[in-house]
């Protein structure tokens, strides 16, 4: 169990956006809040590579969605992962 | 909030910032050293003002001092303008990437760039004299490294580089506000600053001091209000570096945290070292923590580790469970972390000043413990 979720217990059906900087992370971060999808900002678990140390979660059952957007925006990002 | 992140821009301001900040936006409107113009000439004059109030501090004439945006654009401005390919710079493993970056540009170029090693986050000063046994166009080091809050030798190091006949370009971007700068009785040839660490002014904010006699190629060229009737860059300072419309409301602001600082500085320096000494005093005592940098601390910056944990989920976790805020990662400094042995966990950096208080101590330390508890 990560530092993380020993303070924040783990919530079920999460989904973890990357993206690809923090300029690109908090135009998603504004982007799913302007769409009413609930996110917040969490450190990126260790064993996912990748440069950046922030990702978005947001429920798993909006990831069509979002995945939409980020395309219809073009928002720099690097996957999508189930947590 | 319990702001713990003064390494990475100080916070609260002092309130003659913004103060002047204000009356610069409702009261000075015009654009300085343009059009003949009441307004545009008091503009002029507020920026003069705030030239000789950077410049009083460091000790040194306000003609020699450009104002840029931050000290990375003063940095590059310095690099950029007096290397040349061919020519040789010396700097060592524990700069930030605002110098590493550039290099790592003009190497590309045509420059040939020597980084020293600093074993723990200390310079190694015989591999510098070492170094400048080759003939060698200048050296960049930075005073106090914003990792470790390890220092050099300012005077000792500027001293063995002039008698080289090399160029000393000193980055103060951690020491300035912290550690007496009086650059007009040092050898130093070129030091970049911030506004807004040490110095308690607005982000954006930062300059150049270029001694007398050293000309540098303009990082930008452009309008400067000055010899109008000629396309050529102009030589004078501080027109040469400053074309297009400067940051009035930066600059003045600047100018009010540079007075402050003046006024207040050694109290406030003396206050943010206790505070930061007596944290790491109690951190030590916990055995789950691994403490990097000098035991005595020169300058008000803790780099840590808790445990095997990844630097950065400690400081998100600090912040959303502790309301602290502290920086984790790398720190924009690499070659830093591949010298202390932290390349993968990078660090989480506690950095006190203007406005900390002992209970904040208390409650950095408490967090520490819960955090400990976890592990």
């Amino acid at each position: 169990m990560s530092l993380w979720e020993k303070f924040a217990p783990k919530e079920n059906n999460k989904a973890l956006l990357i993206c690809s900087s923090t300029h690109h992370l908090l135009l998603a971060e504004r982007l799913l809040s302007d769409h009413g999808i609930q996110s917040k900002v969490v450190p990126v678990p260790q064993g996912i590579v990748t440069h950046c140390t922030s990702g978005i979660e947001f429920a798993s059952a909006k990831e069509a969605e979002v995945k939409e957007l980020l395309e219809e925006h073009e928002i720099a990002h690097e996957g999508i992962y189930r947590l | 909030m319990i702001y713990l992140d003064h390494a990475a821009t100080s916070w609260p301001k002092a309130p003659p910032v913004f103060e002047a900040m204000k009356e610069a936006c409702c009261q000075v409107g015009g654009n300085p050293g343009r059009g003949g113009h009441e307004m545009g000439l008091e503009a002029g004059r507020r920026i003069l003002a705030a030239r000789q109030q950077v410049a009083e501090l460091l000790g040194v004439g306000a003609t020699r001092i450009v104002f840029t945006k931050n000290t990375t654009e003063a940095l590059n401005l310095a690099l950029f303008g007096i290397l040349k390919p061919g020519d040789r710079v010396v700097t060592s493993s524990v700069e930030h990437n605002s110098v590493l970056r550039p290099l790592a540009a003009l190497e590309k170029r045509g420059v040939e760039v020597e980084v020293l090693p600093a074993p723990g986050g200390r310079l190694d000063l015989d591999a510098l004299a070492q170094a400048l046994k080759k003939e060698t166009r200048l050296v960049v080091l930075s005073h106090a490294s914003n990792v470790t809050g390890d220092i050099i030798p300012l005077a000792e190091v500027a001293e063995l580089v002039r008698s080289s006949g090399a160029l000393f370009l000193a980055d103060i971007a951690q020491s300035l506000g912290y550690l007496p700068v009086k650059l007009g009785e040092l050898p130093v040839d070129l030091a970049a600053f911030p506004g807004h660490k040490g110095l308690l002014g607005p982000l954006g904010t930062g300059g150049l001091y270029i001694r007398s006699g050293i000309v540098l190629e303009p990082l930008i060229y452009g309008g400067t209000g000055s010899y109008s009737d000629s396309v050529e860059q102009p030589e004078i300072l501080p027109d040469r570096y400053e074309s297009g419309t400067p940051n009035l409301p930066g600059i003045l602001g600047l100018g009010a945290a540079a007075e402050f600082v003046r006024n207040h500085g050694s109290e406030i320096a003396e206050k943010s070292l206790a505070l930061a000494q007596e944290f790491r005093q109690r951190l030590s005592e916990l055995e789950k923590v691994k403490i990097y940098g000098p035991e005595k601390l020169a300058v008000p910056l803790i780099s840590v580790n808790f445990g095997q944990e990844a630097s950065e989920e400690v400081a998100r976790v600090l912040s959303e469970f502790f309301q602290i805020a502290v920086r984790g990662g790398l720190h924009c400094a690499p070659l830093a972390h591949r010298t202390i042995g932290t390349e993968t966990q990078g660090t989480v950096r506690f950095s006190f000043g203007y406005g900390n208080t002992q209970e904040d101590v208390e409650a950095a330390y408490k967090a520490a413990v819960q955090i400990c508890l976890q592990l």
